[in-house]
């Protein structure tokens, strides 16, 4: 078996160790003997075939880079990409990119992809900063699936650390990926902590999310395995003991 | 509150500090002293002859003000400095309760490490005869949000000092060279020479600002001492790495122990000999040397202001069979796995905590080279520990592509001191990696003391 894994803009999105999850996933793919090819996505380049696509937050100047980039270059591919039921995680920065705008506490609107129906405000210093550590219990849904590829075994939960400015408001037709137990998630206001949209995976939690998470690396490795060949496999064991230590520990920390 | 109550309250408390050995006092005096006369810092410029240098960057402050310090000393005046590391206002404030009798004897000058968000209000109270800027890196993003706002801050307070206070920056910086365009005063620049471009892979992937903020390209690069340091410029000529006035052009471990560094300016040309490794503190002796050949020493001077130089609290000082290499962001784990690699065997210590004055955000820990990681595992057992041990100790089993690889995890860091002491084989050294307030713990544990 064999994937293709993008990872979309890695120099320009790139902040909070993101690099990471791409780490996670190679190692996971290829402890199955899964082939893996990865491809970086730069600007200005096209949206190559891919099986998986990965992308990730970035500072405020790059923002703006990538959202002219999607609207000139690679907008309309990643549209398609999504709504043909392809697998993706995007974190931060390209999660908000994925709604109908981004809306800065000053300056125009930078357009997003607008593939799923939602949308992102900067309130300036009006809002605090969404900042801390985050506990939240994984959309039902979704722990279906990835109970289907990981194990019966593994917690309901996900956990991770969120730095954001911008607020996100799903639109009514879209579930979150998770309820906000501790945190603020989307907003801080409904409890909604991300999107989860046919396979596509939106989160705030940034960085290293995926390795101390491994359940939800493992949904994505499974589904775009299922979704490329055509069959839904359970995945093989890997010992993920000090994953679930960290993922324990983080559940029990302070914001 | 009055200047002169508010002064002997804080005295008061300094000593009694002191007298119980509670501390080295480095910031309540100052806390207290701020609380009771907020403009503190003002006053003491007003009412006494004290000139200041401001030293500010992400890594290498508290070892370039300890290099200016050991060269100030030759002058008449006082020298008075933060030597703890207490680096924000109280900090400060705390330094000139503590040596107040030397203020009223005569003329004192301040050599003082800045924290990067602290620097802006800094300035503007102590209005400094010179600050030296060194680096940005990527550092506690929780705490000081992305690096271009760092910069905005650094720009606007470098063009609010009058132009009587040189600046001295960092040429292999993209980021804190081009602060010089603001600079209302003579600016300097520092910087290290072609022959120290790392001969392995590049490492600008890690680093930052590698954008022109002129027109948005991708900087480029001619060659690259660690990070995003290097000869930089912009593919469409907006911007290049300015030519430094000082320079460290070369560095050589000796076979009797220390490090031989070349420095230049002008025609003019010294070796000196520190306890300091890495490419990083060939940049740290170049700024050091810049501050202090601007404050009017001869540069021949330098070699017996620095004869008996000990390395920084924490920063490559050894403490019995342990040396301790502070590593609290990518860019000082990545050069300290480094030295690691390149050093005599025994066990590799890595201590990840989540303290404030960490950032409580450990997702750096991915930014971090995973092929340094692998290379100065080699050969040597491991132990991982601190407040967030397993995700260190996972960070590690990734980057070396093993989840069953071998650790020794244990949250307690004095545990894990005692015990990987206790596991030295003759000729052997513990090398510890800690997170800022790890290495104060660590500390503490080896030498039975507080340092703040």
């Amino acid at each position: 078996m064999k994937l293709r894994l993008g990872f979309l803009y890695p120099n320009l999105l790139n902040l909070y160790g993101d690099r990471g999850n791409v780490e996670c996933l190679l190692y996971r793919c290829r402890a199955r003997k899964i082939e893996v090819q990865v491809e970086e996505i730069l600007l200005d380049q096209p949206l190559p075939k891919l099986d998986l696509l990965f992308s990730g937050g970035g500072p405020d100047l790059c923002q703006k880079i990538v959202a002219e980039d999607l609207a000139k270059v690679k907008g309309e591919a990643l549209e398609r990409f999504i709504q043909e039921g392809k697998v993706a995680l995007f974190i931060c920065g390209s999660y908000q990119l994925l709604g109908h705008y981004y809306r800065p506490a000053e300056g125009p609107d930078l357009p997003g992809v607008g593939a799923l129906d939602l949308t992102t405000q900067h309130f300036g210093l009006a809002k605090k900063r969404c900042l801390g550590n985050v506990q939240a219990c994984l959309n039902r849904n979704l722990l279906e699936g990835v109970r289907f590829f990981y194990g019966a075994s593994c917690p309901a939960t996900v956990v991770g650390f969120e730095n954001h400015g911008g607020r996100t408001y799903l639109g009514p037709t879209m579930e979150p990926l998770a309820q906000v137990k501790q945190g603020w998630g989307n907003n801080g206001e409904d409890k909604t902590e991300g999107v989860f949209y046919q396979n596509i995976l939106g989160t705030y939690l940034h960085g290293p999310l995926l390795p101390k998470n491994p359940h939800l690396a493992d949904w994505l490795i499974g589904q775009a395995l299922a979704v490329k060949y055509g069959e839904r496999e359970p995945l093989t064991h890997l010992p993920d003991d000090l994953a679930w230590q960290a993922h324990r520990k983080a559940w029990r920390l302070k914001p | 509150m009055n200047f002169y109550l508010a002064l002997l309250v804080a005295r008061f408390l300094a000593t009694f500090i002191a007298k119980l050995h509670l501390g080295a006092g480095s910031t309540w005096p100052g806390e207290v002293v701020l609380l009771l006369c907020p403009s503190f810092l003002e006053k003491v410029k007003e009412r006494f002859s004290l000139t200041t240098i401001i030293v500010a960057g992400t890594n290498g402050k508290t070892t370039t003000t300890q290099l200016i310090r050991e060269g100030l000393l030759v002058l008449p005046e006082a020298v008075i400095s933060n030597l703890a590391g207490a680096n924000i206002l109280n900090g400060l404030a705390s330094a000139l309760v503590i040596n107040y009798a030397q203020l009223r004897r005569g003329p004192v000058t301040a050599v003082f490490e800045v924290d990067e968000a602290v620097f802006p209000t800094a300035c503007q109270k102590l209005v400094p005869r010179l600050v030296c800027l060194l680096n940005l890196f990527r550092d506690q993003l929780d705490r000081y949000a992305e690096l271009e706002i760092t910069a905005n801050k650094w720009r606007q307070a470098l063009s609010g000092l009058p132009s009587s206070t040189k600046v001295i920056l960092n040429a292999d910086d993209p980021l804190v060279a081009n602060l010089g365009l603001t600079a209302q005063g003579p600016v300097i620049f520092f910087g290290l020479g072609g022959g120290l471009v790392s001969s392995g892979k590049e490492q600008i992937d890690s680093g930052d600002s590698r954008w022109c903020l002129e027109c948005g390209s991708e900087l480029t690069y001619k060659g690259c001492f660690y990070a995003h340091l290097g000869f930089w410029s912009c593919p469409h000529e907006h911007i290049t790495r300015p030519h430094p006035n000082y320079l460290c052009s070369g560095q050589r471990e000796l076979a009797k122990g220390g490090v031989a560094y070349r420095l230049s300016t002008g025609d003019r040309e010294v070796e000196v000999i520190l306890p300091l490794r890495g490419i990083y503190s060939a940049s740290n002796v170049a700024a050091a040397s810049a501050v202090l050949g601007e404050w009017g020493l001869a540069l021949a001077d330098l070699a017996s202001s620095w004869a008996d130089f000990q390395p920084a609290f924490g920063r490559q000082e050894e403490i019995g069979p342990v040396l301790l290499l502070l590593a609290k962001n990518p860019t000082g784990l990545n050069e300290n796995l480094k030295l690691v690699t390149q050093a005599g065997p025994g066990p590799l210590m890595l201590m990840l905590n989540d303290g404030v004055a960490d950032g409580r955000d450990v997702s750096w820990i991915y930014d971090v080279d995973p092929s340094l990681l692998a290379e100065a595992v080699e050969n040597r057992s491991v132990w991982v520990a601190g407040s967030r041990a397993e995700e260190m100790a996972l960070r590690l089993q990734y980057a070396l592509g093993n989840l069953s690889w071998p650790l020794e995890v244990n949250s307690s860091i004095e545990e894990s001191l005692t015990k990987g002491q206790a596991s030295l084989k003759p000729g052997e050294k513990l090398y510890l990696l800690p997170t800022y307030t790890a290495m104060l713990e660590s500390r503490r544990v080896l030498q039975g003391r507080k340092i703040l």
